[in-house]
């Protein structure tokens, strides 16, 4: 019997493929936002709304699901650029995934490329794609103790978003506990109020996005 | 599914690294996870005996050593322990951490077996 020490992160190898991403993002002048959330949070919603609104900023999205195209569809029907990537068993997207998405897209044109993640509160946490930015959504329906329950999704984001406020009068969902748990992890990122439904925050998204184009 | 993905990565690792030296056969394999991958050791290892199936590694015995969480403060820069669902920074109060530990997954060892050895040895 021989030991070989090898002392190697396994995870090297993705972050060196998340870095050739960020570089060649950043050649073509595009940011990259990372979305996160449960699925049925509204990362797609927001996306469609988004993409409607944001006129001055030519923006893509690369939308993963581990099954289907509606997605895709329900976010090409605005006219932006899509990319769908099924991931079958894959929990998380992953940068190769990433990388091969980014071939599809015409960069050149591109200003700020969305990345919706696979619905998933713990896996997709671990992984960098290359982005520039990481936005994560919780939505009311979900509860008020999912800070607490998943901190790693909260701690890393950029942004959080608290998605489908104009259920808040009609659910039992304590606002203050949603801040008192994020600032135990994350006070870094704004907490925003969102609604689709009502237009809620939506000024202040697209601000936010905005003034993270690069010139 | 989490730790299959993680199990995955190592038998690739393993398996790369083991070939580099010729071996033939896989008999153990170390390795050192932050708390922050949040994985549970025996589902990691019951993943690595399903992903080693049919590789060098088959059969390999997985050591699992787990590393806590440590932190700067980017805020103050005060170094820390955090727990793993509360980062708060125990002098200025800031949750912004960059994490120094805890936060990978590494190879640390591999015990293998070459040709020669497997036909050397004792019956
Ligand atoms: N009440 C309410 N429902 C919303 C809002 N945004 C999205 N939804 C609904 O939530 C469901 C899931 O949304 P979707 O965007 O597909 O979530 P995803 O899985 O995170 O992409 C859909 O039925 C949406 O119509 C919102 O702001 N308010
Ligand atoms: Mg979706
Ligand atoms: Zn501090």
């Amino acid at each position: 019997m021989s030991r070989i020490e090898v002392v190697s992160s396994v995870l090297a190898a993705n972050e060196a493929k998340a870095e050739q991403n960020k570089a060649r993002l950043h050649a073509a002048g595009a940011v990259a936002v990372n979305v996160l959330s449960a699925p049925g949070s509204g990362k797609t919603t927001l996306l469609q709304h988004t993409l409607t609104a944001l006129t001055d900023l030519p923006a893509a999205v690369l939308v993963g699901d581990l099954q289907t195209s509606r997605d895709a569809e329900r976010l090409a029907a605005t006219g932006a650029p899509v990319v769908q990537i099924n991931t079958g068993q894959g929990c998380h997207l992953t940068p190769d995934q990433v990388a091969e998405g980014l071939d599809r897209l015409d960069l050149e044109q591109i200003k700020l490329v969305f990345i919706e993640n696979i619905g998933n509160m713990v896996c997709p946490a671990g992984v960098d794609l290359g982005e520039d930015y990481r936005v994560a959504l919780l939505s009311v329906p979900e509860g008020d103790d999912k800070i607490a329950k998943y901190p790693t999704l909260f701690q890393a984001a950029d942004l959080i978003l608290l998605s489908k406020v104009d259920l808040l009068p009609v659910l039992p969902f304590n606002v203050a506990q949603v801040e008192a748990d994020l600032a135990l992890v994350n006070t870094r990122a704004p907490l925003l109020r969102r609604s689709t439904l009502t237009g809620e925050g939506m000024p202040e998204w697209l601000a936010w996005l905005r003034s993270r184009r690069r010139s | 599914m989490h730790e299959l993905g993680i199990a995955t990565e190592i038998v690739n690792a393993t398996v790369k690294a083991a070939a580099a030296h010729g071996a033939e056969r896989v008999s153990a394999v170390a390795v050192e996870v932050g708390a922050l991958q949040l994985v549970d050791v025996e589902a990691l290892c019951a993943a690595f005996a399903a992903a080693a199936a049919g590789t060098l590694a088959a059969g390999a015995r997985l050591d699992v050593r787990e590393v806590p969480l440590q932190a700067v403060c980017r805020v103050c820069g005060t170094t820390y322990a955090p727990a793993i669902d509360d980062y708060q920074c125990p002098r200025c109060h800031a949750a912004d951490p960059e994490f120094v530990a805890g936060n990978d997954i590494m190879l640390m060892s591999i015990d293998l077996e070459t040709a020669e050895e497997q036909q050397g040895e004792p019956h």
